[in-house]
């Protein structure tokens, strides 16, 4: 696992969305709530949207996919991470990939500004989705608040 | 003496999958004993040939698709964020490659 220390800069929230059917809709939804909170630019959402698609995030976990979608950290005003459960899965194309396609039901919007190297947010995602049961579980919350405390507690490991 | 080798990681972004890389890379080069012959940059895709050029890199590893022709040997690496197999088979190719040009 990953060492990830220093977090009191970093604002972390999370979403349930009902009712998306597009990628566009979850990225959009998602940069456009961190830019009315002022921690992104009026750029941030189409430079994400742009960026997903010529590098695409999507992870073919199992049984289904998460997402990391992110983009240049210039315009990150301060950094946040939105974690989103998607009850209904969303397409998104995979990581390294373009032109495959993934059923994504968690997404994690990174916007961070590369500046905490030492935090290594994705490997402890990556890590943590490994294990079928954690995506089984994870895509099951309902509650917002559970879903921050797992992702604090059990994704990053931050002692509270 | 043998030659201090520079690799290059590149994402699209140049912060997340490439920082991921450069973790697993170092955790290797550590097991190996590399750790001081053998550095590691970060950069983002749209950079990659002026960090090649300008950083007189040696090997670029990338975790996206690209297509350029490059003036070093480039290794795909997705593999290492899916499963144990692929991050093995991924880092074993990394390896072979710098002691292949720490000999040079």
């Amino acid at each position: 696992m990953g060492n990830v220390g220093k977090t009191e800069d970093i604002f972390y929230d999370a979403a349930i969305l009902n009712e998306v059917k597009t990628k566009e809709e979850v990225i959009s939804l998602l940069a456009k709530d961190l830019f009315e909170k002022g921690y992104v630019n009026e750029a941030y959402c189409k430079a994400t949207l742009d960026r997903e698609d010529n590098y695409p995030t999507g992870l073919a976990t199992k049984p289904i996919g998460i997402a990391v979608p992110h983009s240049n950290p210039e315009n990150v005003l301060k950094e946040a991470i939105v974690v989103a459960v998607l009850p209904q899965v969303v397409k998104f194309a995979e990581m390294g990939n373009n032109s495959s396609q993934i059923d994504v039901g968690i997404v994690f919007m990174l916007a961070l500004k590369g500046e905490n190297n030492h935090l290594n947010y994705l490997k402890n995602i990556v890590n943590y989705f490994k294990q079928q049961q954690n995506v089984i579980s994870f895509h099951a919350l309902r509650s917002k608040m559970q879903m921050r405390e797992i992702f604090l507690k059990d994704i990053l490991q931050i002692q509270q | 003496m043998s030659k201090k080798v520079k690799i290059l990681c590149c994402c699209g972004a140049g912060i997340c999958t490439s920082n991921y890389l450069r973790e697993e890379i170092e955790d290797r080069l550590k097991e190996e004993g590399l750790s001081k012959d053998v550095s590691v940059t970060l950069c983002r895709v749209t950079d990659v040939e002026e960090t090649l050029a300008s950083g007189n890199m040696d090997l670029l590893v990338t975790t996206v698709e690209m297509n350029g022709d490059y003036s070093v040997p480039m290794i795909r690496a997705l593999g290492v964020m899916l499963d144990d197999a692929a991050a093995k088979k991924a880092l074993d190719e990394i390896m072979d490659n710098v002691k292949k040009i720490m000999k040079e």
